[in-house]
């Protein structure tokens, strides 16, 4: 197996990292790792002083591990206007927008500071059906699929109908 | 548990918690977030937010509140405000486009344009964050039925800061810790703390160096954990702290108990004698005698500990303003007046 990071030499140190629920395993060489290990180090070295978590990012990206490097510059947010130059300096996002077009540096953020990517907590009350129908539409579209697949026209065309009632309802 | 152990537990988590609060940030859809805003759109939400807290349906949920426009509270008040961490020194900075709703004897406050539309605010005495977290969640919920929040299936509430994401709560105990913060063992624990996702800071003001020996310990992580799971391990972080707290002191040599009984009498003399206090001398004099009541000193001060708590806010200047007493002295005055009041049973 090759080295995750270099992709050069072979992968003989296997790190198991757990955040939250999801478990990942990354798979480096010797050198990799011991940079790997510098890096973990100087991360969990850090202390705050008084700053806030963004502020003491924004000071010193690369210690914690964030993309918030000078390419963003050239990235800017169509919606709402915010350059990626606005983000290197205030680290806050204009729009929600503004998740999608700097999704990199962001979610660099997400990953040093939170404990997973996907929200688990409360869901506004008018979401939860929202939510629920997406997801049944998704499982739907797959049944859908495979009654195609199988020329099951008639019970597709029924569900088919059902699908464009949810998503009528939906819009 | 023995039932003596509870018992202590309970002591000193009594004697060590402040106060507890829980802020949710909320955005709502269809303007940008608040670092994007024109002023024209920060104007029209604020018009949209005063006019909900005027409707009848929308006050059955959330209670009487107060809307203010930032730029129409008097300075003094503003800095009351402040004081009592109703609102923050960012939005104290920001007076154009930006308001704030206070209701509930001072337990809740939502700041208006802040770095988010809404950051809803609950505030509870001593150490129960499940009530500032429901006084906070009954605000939120009557803004949930009043306008459509900022919401994605995978990020959870949508903030303008990644380090919100998710739950977008934050919650903090305010804890008295004298004896770790005298030796390295604290900035140990902020470190350690820092690793795992929380942070440790001073109370008098962002950088002061835990003056009054107030810390403020609050959760960094916002996004993959539940709103109760926050909240439980702060509690549990907030108890093992409470706890080392007193194990440093039960470490102490006797020339260490000297010290502090030597400090807690000059405190005492200076607190009997003094006519005026500075807000230094007296975050000391408060200091010395909450850490005291650990030993048995037998001054005659009061039994309860709600007194030192509400002093750590109320001996702060803007508490202590009147109309016909601006010069400085007075204050000091005042303050000395305000702490023996509270301190001295025999007062």
């Amino acid at each position: 197996m090759l080295c995750h990071e270099c992709k050069k030499r072979e992968a003989t140190v296997h790190i198991i990292k757990i955040s939250g629920s999801q478990k990942t395993q990354i798979d480096l060489c010797p050198v990799c790792a011991e940079k790997y290990h510098k890096d973990m180090k100087n991360k969990i070295t850090l202390s705050l002083d008084g700053k806030s978590l963004l502020q003491a990012i924004l000071q010193d990206p690369q210690k914690f591990g964030v993309m918030f490097s000078h390419a963003v510059d050239e990235k800017v947010c169509k919606t709402c206007g915010t350059s990626g130059k606005n983000i290197r300096k205030t680290g806050l996002a204009g729009c929600p927008d503004c998740y999608e077009t700097f999704a990199e540096e962001f979610e660099s953020v997400i990953d040093r500071v939170q404990r997973g990517h996907v929200h688990v907590g409360y869901v506004p009350k008018g979401m939860m059906e929202s939510i629920e129908q997406k997801k049944q539409l998704k499982i739907w579209q797959k049944e859908l699929e495979a009654m195609i697949r199988d020329e099951a026209y008639e019970k597709a065309a029924e569900l088919r109908d059902r699908i464009r009632s949810l998503e009528d309802h939906h819009a | 548990m023995p039932e003596e152990l509870r018992k202590q537990s309970l002591m000193r988590l009594e004697e060590t918690v402040v106060s507890s609060r829980v802020r949710l940030a909320r955005n709502i859809e269809d303007y940008f977030f608040p670092v994007r805003m024109s002023e024209e759109q920060k104007e029209s939400l604020l018009v949209v937010i005063e006019g909900l807290c005027q409707e009848e349906s929308f006050c059955q949920k959330a209670g009487q509140l107060l809307f203010q426009r930032l730029e129409s509270i008097p300075n003094q008040d503003k800095s009351l405000l402040l004081e009592q961490h109703l609102i923050s020194p960012k939005l104290f900075a920001l007076p154009k486009g930006t308001g704030v709703i206070t209701g509930l004897a001072g337990r809740i406050s939502v700041m208006i344009n802040e770095e988010d539309h809404l950051r809803i605010q609950g505030f509870s005495p001593g150490f129960d964050l499940e009530d500032a977290y429901i006084i906070a969640q009954n605000v939120d919920q009557a803004f949930e039925g009043s306008l459509p929040l900022m919401f994605d299936e995978e990020k959870g509430y949508l903030t303008s800061c990644p380090t919100n994401l998710g739950t977008a709560l934050r919650a903090s105990v305010m804890l008295f810790l004298p004896v770790l913060s005298a030796s390295e063992r604290l900035s140990e624990e902020i470190k350690k703390l820092a690793r795992e996702g929380y942070a440790l800071r001073g109370f008098y003001g962002e950088g002061t160096k835990g003056q009054g020996s107030v810390f403020q310990l609050s959760n960094q992580v916002t996004l993959g954990m539940t709103e109760e799971e926050i909240l439980l391990e702060l509690e549990i972080k907030a108890r093992a702290l409470v706890e080392k707290e007193w194990e440093a002191m039960e470490a102490w040599s006797e020339e260490d108990r000297f010290r502090v009984e030597n400090e807690a009498r000059k405190s005492y003399g200076l607190l009997l004698h003094a006519s005026a206090l500075s807000l230094e001398e007296g975050i000391k004099i408060v200091k010395d005698l909450r850490l005291a009541r650990r030993l048995d000193l037998e001054f005659p001060l009061v039994e309860g500990i709600t007194g030192y708590n509400r002093l750590i806010y109320e001996m702060q200047p803007a508490h202590l303003y009147e109309q016909q007493t601006i010069g400085k002295i007075y204050r000091e005055k005042k303050r000395a007046e305000l702490i023996r009041k509270t301190l001295l049973s025999e007062a």
